[in-house]
């Protein structure tokens, strides 16, 4: 994490979505995303592969940027940053 | 702001990008109100099932064995189509609440075709024979194609697909995703109908 030179972003909200399944996962992010202002960081909280793959892929189809991943706990912690598209 | 149970239940359509968890909030907080229901319990199954909060139903008629799917049983004959519909949708969706009669509505759905265009807020349907017709607001069925409709009552294929298109065109206008003027929805036997009146 020191040595991520960007600055770690203000989190305006976040998601646990370590109990739940695909697709109640993105289910659960999308919706903590439409709650936020474009440009607004969400952080998410996951455990395991398929998250892991599949939330970037949607957040990306949907035009919201993956700004920050790394390992937390027993899984990993995301940042997406809202994007200015209505999803 | 949609309960645990909600999400779970509406997940399908929180997944998908014309609806959302916003669109389904919309769809909860709409009225519609259903005029006519002969073979309509395909149509009120739909609304219901889609989560829309409230429906207003109006059809004194008794219920008869074409009316039955897939919300009523034997027992339901003889009573009003609208009382009889509105009592059988809380076990369907709890969402759902359902009254008897008129009254304000974001969006109205009414049996049978429109004298001429339909009007705005208004969504004809028709099930007659092997044919499905839906008539969004402001469209209008060919006169030449309306003439030709058979006269015999719905068989239960065209009245299950009335309904479902419908029901689904009720969604895209509450949902604000008609982006200008719609088209007539005309199938025969299952098939897409062409119109070659000119």
């Amino acid at each position: 994490m020191s040595r991520d030179p960007t600055p770690a972003p203000a989190i305006d909200a976040a998601v646990d979505i370590r109990a739940h399944v695909c697709p109640m996962t993105w289910v659960r992010v999308k919706l903590a995303l439409e709650r936020l202002a474009p440009g607004a960081h969400l952080e998410v909280l996951l455990r395991g592969d398929e998250p892991l793959r599949n939330i970037p892929r949607s957040a990306a189809a949907d035009g919201h940027a993956v700004v920050r991943t790394e390992p937390a706990g027993d899984g990993h912690r995301l940042v997406i940053r809202k994007g200015s598209e209505p999803c | 702001m949609l309960t645990e149970a909600q999400i779970d239940r509406y997940a399908r359509h929180i997944l998908l990008r014309e609806v959302g968890g916003i669109g389904q909030e919309r769809l909860l907080a709409s009225t519609v109100a259903v005029e006519g229901l002969e073979a309509g319990g395909w149509l009120v199954a739909w609304l219901a099932l889609a989560g829309v909060g409230r429906l207003l139903l109006d059809d004194a008629a008794a219920v008869s064995a074409a009316d039955l799917a897939p919300l009523l049983s034997a027992a339901d004959r003889g009573r009003r189509r609208d009382e009889a519909l509105a009592a059988a949708i809380p076990a369907f969706n709890p969402d759902t609440a359902a009254a008897v009669g008129r009254g304000e509505a974001a969006l109205r759905i009414r049996a049978g075709l429109p004298d001429g265009a339909a009007d705005a807020g208004v969504i004809h349907w028709a099930a007659r024979g092997d044919e499905a017709v839906v008539v969004p607001p402001g469209a209008r069925l060919c006169p030449a194609c309306a003439a030709a409709l058979p006269a015999a009552p719905a068989a239960p294929a065209a009245a299950s697909l009335a309904g479902s298109l419908a029901g689904a065109e009720a969604l895209i206008h509450l949902l604000g995703r008609a982006d200008g003027p719609r088209p007539v929805q005309h199938f025969r036997g299952g098939e897409p109908v062409r119109c070659d009146h000119g």
